[in-house]
């Protein structure tokens, strides 16, 4: 594909994405939890014979058909296209913690931040060491 | 008596237990050693050093370093993000770092003991303050003059009328909306009419029957979003209006495991079944599908509606199953909507009733 055409690929696959794959696989493809102990898993660095076969077509495991009456085999390429885009986008904010959204980024601030300020308390309160020598008049 | 009185301990007269008083004041070494004084005052000069320049390093790096497209520097980071972070941030904490090592090294650290004592003011106090008050009514006459007064009250009362008659004009109200004519107005209504197209969400195609397989789930828009009588898209406020209650999801399944409510026999097409995607809790669009159980679970509170029986709850906060939209094809074999929803679509809101 010529690169305009690829780029307008990418952006019509990113809205197919964020309407019919989002709710199961995260913003970012990164996967998320289902009911009762399940999870839909991330896709990326999944093959793209993978997810256009073995995802979209089959619906493997408790997922949804996506056939090609639903979704065109044109917009499944775009969709992948999508995918493959974000699998290259650098991380311009620094760690990425797996695109996880809330739950991974609340779990890193309570971990590393909260657990800095517990460190920082117990030294302030730690016990100052008395001497017992008496001050020089 | 009995035995266990016997047994107890004489009490002397007073406290039981006598006051302990406070410990002896031992003092830190920075308070008898005056080269550990000196030393303390260095460290804390020297934390607040390394904070002037951490910020002189801060607007280096602010100057020197270039955001760019490299992003994997150092650590994996951009250059430019880590020395910013850190440099601000280690400004910050070496000032932090340095008064509390001046509080716990050089500042007074002597016990100190404060008694507590009544919070009331003195009796003459109290006194005076009443006969003020007092005085003052009477010199209004409040008491003597109950026309004054009643008609004050009136008046202060009725004052608050204008406020409350001005909330009438934080927007329309439902029934306002319902009355306006236009396409799907109100919360009752959505855009959904007898014959329109059910046409797929983005692409804006519509939906041939007979293509879609088992389990296969499709997130749908009505037609007329995408292209009205003249062919013209929706835009703008009436676009996000009627996508907010038009919103979709189509499910194929096999004819025989879906058991039809009362009077729906004929809603859906060859197995596929259509509903609303607004949850009836708080109205977040779901379409968290699982094909094996075709239970629809709603991301924000677990909700959880099963679409092979009318759209029941069966777990989760919400207290309505989700409105179903009675199907049809057309005569080129497209998906159309028979009517619109039936009921309501959405979370609950004070007009609607409760079933």
């Amino acid at each position: 594909m010529f690169d305009e055409e690829r780029q307008a690929a990418i952006v019509r696959g990113g809205q197919i994405f964020l309407t019919n794959c989002t709710a199961c696989h995260n913003f970012n493809g990164s996967g998320g939890a289902m009911p009762r102990g399940g999870y839909a898993r991330p896709l990326k660095g999944v093959s793209e014979k993978h997810i256009y076969a073995g995802v979209m077509l089959t619906g493997p495991q408790t997922m949804d058909v996506f056939s090609n009456g639903n979704i065109a085999p044109e917009d499944k390429r775009a969709v992948i296209a999508y995918l493959k885009s974000i699998e290259e986008a650098p991380e311009y904010g620094g760690f990425g913690l797996g695109a996880l959204g809330p739950v991974a980024e609340g779990a890193t601030t309570w971990v590393i931040g909260v657990g800095l300020l517990v460190a920082f308390a117990i030294w302030i309160a730690a016990a100052t060491t008395r001497s017992t020598k008496e001050k020089e008049a | 008596m009995s035995h266990h009185d016997e047994q107890l301990p004489v009490l002397t007269e007073g406290d039981p237990i006598p006051d302990p008083g406070l410990p002896a004041h031992q003092p830190r070494p920075t308070d008898v050693d005056p080269a550990a004084e000196r030393r303390a005052e260095r460290q804390v000069a020297t934390f607040f050093g390394l904070s002037m320049v951490c910020i002189v390093l801060f607007i280096v790096s602010y100057v020197a370093l270039d955001i760019g497209e490299r992003t994997d520097t150092f650590l994996g980071l951009g250059a430019s993000n880590v020395a910013l972070g850190s440099s601000l941030g280690g400004a910050l904490l070496f000032i932090g770092i340095g008064v509390i090592q001046w509080a716990r090294k050089l500042m007074a650290d002597h016990e100190l003991v404060e008694y507590r004592h009544s919070a009331s003011s003195s009796e003459q106090d109290r006194e005076e303050a009443l006969a003020i008050l007092a005085g003052g009514a009477d010199e209004a006459g409040i008491g003597r003059r109950p026309l004054v007064r009643n008609s004050l009250l009136g008046a202060v009362g009725l004052v608050g009328l204008g406020p409350l008659l001005l909330l009438r004009d934080l927007g329309p109200t439902p029934g306002q909306v319902a009355d306006s004519g236009r396409l799907g107005a109100g919360l009752e209504h959505t855009v959904w009419s007898k014959g329109m197209r059910v046409v797929k969400d983005v692409i804006g195609e519509p939906i041939l029957a007979s293509q879609l397989e088992i389990g296969d789930l499709v997130n749908a828009q009505p037609e007329i979003l995408f292209r009205n009588a003249q062919g013209e898209p929706m835009e703008g406020v009436e676009l996000q209006v009627a996508k907010s209650k038009a919103s979709v999801i189509l499910l194929r399944m096999e004819p025989e495991d879906i058991t039809p409510g009362k009077g729906r026999e004929d809603w859906s097409v060859e197995g596929i079944v259509c509903y609303s995607k607004i949850c009836t809790h708080v109205g977040c669009p779901i379409s968290l599908n699982e094909r094996t159980t075709s239970h629809l679970l709603c991301p924000c509170h677990q909700s959880t509606f099963d679409l092979a029986d009318s759209g029941k709850v069966v777990f989760g906060p919400a207290a309505r199953s989700l409105p179903q939209l009675p199907l049809a094809v057309d005569s080129e074999g497209y998906l159309v909507a028979q009517s619109d929803f039936t009921e309501p679509v959405g979370p609950s809101f004070w007009e609607r009733d409760s079933k």
